[in-house]
């Protein structure tokens, strides 16, 4: 009897001790974490599983050299780029392999012919972008210096862009990113262009280069370069605009761009049709991925991939990182590290989502990984986007059930909080900010709660006031009397 | 009795806060402070600071809380003015000052005064304002900061009969000695610290051989 006690004891202990891991045991690979307002590392549980790994295997013998971008359909096709081998591949959302482009063909399933009697081949293509609204593949074509445009369903040719003759500066055609917008504009990035992003009319024609970003001023520079002579500033090397590196469209048309210069002031950005940064920032932290490092380095962001409600993911190729932001700017949470674990990254190059998945690349370790949400990740989503959309009452559901997974979400506090305060439930929308550290709606919240108390006890207030005034006027009063009697 | 607290003291404590050059004057010459009451203002002030950093309004108040040390924050508060008191005083003595250490103390208590009334006000009434509103409070601080600052200078002009060019200076000049006296005092305490592990260590060693 003892002894099985004992043993039962032991057991219980064994099982207690093990981490609650998922059974491909990927869950310790992406433990989250995110700041809070003191900018302190809180953790949270992994947001994303590893739930699929796409290498050569899944190509059908095809080599698989490098990832260099990833899209993907709403239909769930993902579509990657290998620039090493010059082919796209187009999989389903299972990872099996619908097609691989290399030549392409036009309708009658015949290889076209360029002018110059050449057949049309991929040459080492950077980027892909598939436009929902025309049903169109754009592969950009960045040794050959160009786009090619192929029907979205069938991949047959359906147009060639090249260098626009009127093209202006000095940025090289050569496209490594493209995206097309819902008016059909075509946004190029040419790596190492500091002239911005190339827009092209749907024609193909240029328009302008799109963007600023600018370089951060560095005062000790500007010293010497302001003392210097015009021999020594020609020798000086001058400072250029850092360059982008990726961009996406978010759900209301604005491009997101993302750049990994370390001279760049800002690595996230979000243009309007101006070409300014209107990027929210209404977090805690600055949207610049890790806050502080120990050995003071930061996040290099190589790609961006933006839900229709705004929370984007950013890829750090630093440290291997997913950051999740919301559309606010909050920081929602972090996972991913580099390392030699399935799941994690060696020089992750591109990202996208996948409905509610993400697909990440990797060049170095040449395979894509699909991504699912967790529990913890999947509230985290529904909960943003009810929010995003102003369906309150989900949002606040889901944001209870963040909490419950994981009570170091600040963003989640707050949500609640907006949710009470748009009830007018001032007091306890005042106790979910002061959790959230949110001083400026608490301070919305604490003003209709005050209106409230002195609207409910005005008698009492009026009374006060009242006797107040009557003391200092009869004190005044008194004073003067006795002063006129002092005189006399 | 320098250190006891009179009618007649507190009286001119109060005064000196209004017209400092006049109050300070007799305070240093007709021997009207209190060292006690100086302390006690000392002790309010540094008590204050930690109050505030508690339960200041949450719309003004950045403190995080789960990191608070009160111990630390009241040292840190107190050891500032003990450190300037005697930086100054280390100063003047040296540029013909006729302060003495009590009375460079006393100013610089008394000064605090208004420090000691504004942050309780703020304090107290943060708790009771927007963000919007902040500013008021906030300037209302700036103000009683100000008029610390004239009352210091003014209080170590009259004690020390400088004008107001060399009571500047030799405020500035305390400002640097107060920084060579916390660099001796980090170099001595290392030091020490060397010493002692050092003849720890020749301890040590002594008991293995023998």
């Amino acid at each position: 009897m003892k002894k099985t006690v004992l043993l039962l004891l032991t057991l219980l202990m064994l099982a207690s001790s093990l981490p609650a891991l998922a059974a491909d045991g990927t869950s310790s690979v992406y433990e989250g974490y995110t700041y809070d307002f003191y900018a302190n590392v809180k953790s949270t549980p992994a947001p994303f599983l590893l739930s699929r790994v796409i290498t050569s295997e899944n190509l059908k013998g095809i080599a698989l050299d490098s990832v260099d971008d990833v899209c993907t359909s709403l239909d769930g096709r993902i579509f990657m780029v290998d620039s090493k081998q010059s082919r796209v591949h187009v999989l389903d959302g299972n990872g099996k392999m619908l097609k691989s482009l290399k030549t392409i063909r036009d309708t009658e399933n015949k290889i076209v012919i360029l002018e110059d009697g050449s057949q049309l081949m991929l040459n080492g293509c950077q980027g892909v972008f598939f436009h929902e609204k025309q049903k169109e593949l754009y592969i950009a074509d960045t040794a050959a210096q160009r786009v090619i445009v192929l029907n979205g369903d069938d991949y047959t040719f359906k147009r060639l862009i090249t260098r626009p003759s009127a093209m202006t500066g000095v940025t090289e055609f050569k496209p490594s990113k493209v995206t097309v917008d819902n008016a059909d504009r075509i946004y190029l990035v040419v790596q190492s262009s500091y002239e911005g992003i190339i827009e092209l009319n749907e024609d193909g024609t240029f328009s302008r280069y799109f963007g600023v970003n600018e370089p951060q001023i560095n005062l000790i520079d500007q010293m010497w370069k302001s003392i210097a002579t015009d021999a020594q500033k020609e020798k000086m090397g001058k400072t250029y605009a850092p360059a982008f590196n990726n961009v996406a469209l978010d759900g209301e048309g604005f491009v997101m761009a993302v750049t990994s210069d370390y001279s760049a002031a800002q690595s996230v950005f979000r243009l309007n049709f101006g070409g300014k940064n209107v990027l929210r920032k209404k977090g805690s932290v600055p949207v610049i991925g890790d806050v502080s490092t120990p050995d003071g380095t930061s996040s290099v962001f190589v790609d961006i991939a933006v839900k229709p409600y705004g929370t984007y993911a950013v890829l750090d190729k630093a440290f291997g990182r997913v950051f999740l932001y919301n559309f606010d700017g909050e920081l929602l949470s972090v996972f991913g590290s580099k390392g030699n674990l399935s799941g994690q990254f060696k020089t992750p190059s591109t990202i996208a989502w996948l409905g509610d998945k993400l697909v990440i690349g990797d060049s170095a370790l040449k395979c894509a990984y699909i991504l699912e949400p967790s529990e913890f990740g999947q509230a985290l989503l529904d909960a943003n986007e009810a929010y995003y959309y102003g369906r309150w009452d989900q949002a606040t559901e889901n944001f209870e059930k963040v909490l419950r997974l994981c009570s170091n979400m600040e963003t989640a506090y707050v949500g609640i909080g907006k949710n009470l305060l748009m009830q007018e439930k001032y007091k306890d929308a005042m106790e979910y900010f002061r959790l959230g550290n949110n001083r400026e709606f608490y301070s919305k919240a604490y003003k209709g709660y005050r209106s409230e108390v002195m609207r409910s006890h005005f008698g009492i207030i009026a009374v006060i006031a009242g006797v107040l005034v009557a003391l200092v006027i009869g004190s005044e009063i008194a004073y003067n009397r006795k002063q006129r009697r002092g005189s006399k | 009795m320098r250190s006891s607290i009179t009618k007649e003291k507190l009286s001119w404590w109060g005064h000196a806060l209004v017209h400092p050059f006049d109050g300070f004057y007799e305070i240093r010459f007709r021997n009207q402070g209190s060292l006690l009451l100086a302390f006690l203002l000392m002790v309010a002030y540094g008590v204050l600071r930690c109050i505030s950093a508690q339960y200041a309004g949450f719309v003004m108040n950045l403190t995080n809380l789960e990191e608070l040390d009160t111990l630390s924050l009241f040292i840190s508060c107190i050891s500032v003015l003990l450190l300037f008191s005697l930086s100054n005083w280390t100063v003047t003595t040296l540029f013909n000052g006729k302060g003495k250490l009590s009375d460079i103390y006393i100013v610089v208590c008394y000064s605090l005064t208004v420090l000691i009334i504004g942050e309780a006000l703020v304090c107290f009434v943060s708790n009771f304002v927007t963000t919007e509103e902040v500013m008021i409070l906030q300037s209302i601080r700036m103000l009683c900061i100000a008029w610390f600052a004239f009352l210091l200078v003014a209080g170590l002009g009259t004690i020390h009969e400088y004008s107001l060019g060399g009571n500047l200076a030799s405020i500035f000049m305390s400002v640097v000695a107060a920084a060579i006296i916390l660099f001796i005092g980090v170099l001595l305490f290392t030091m020490m610290e060397r010493m002692v592990s050092f003849f720890s260590s020749v301890g040590d060693e002594l008991m293995r051989r023998l």
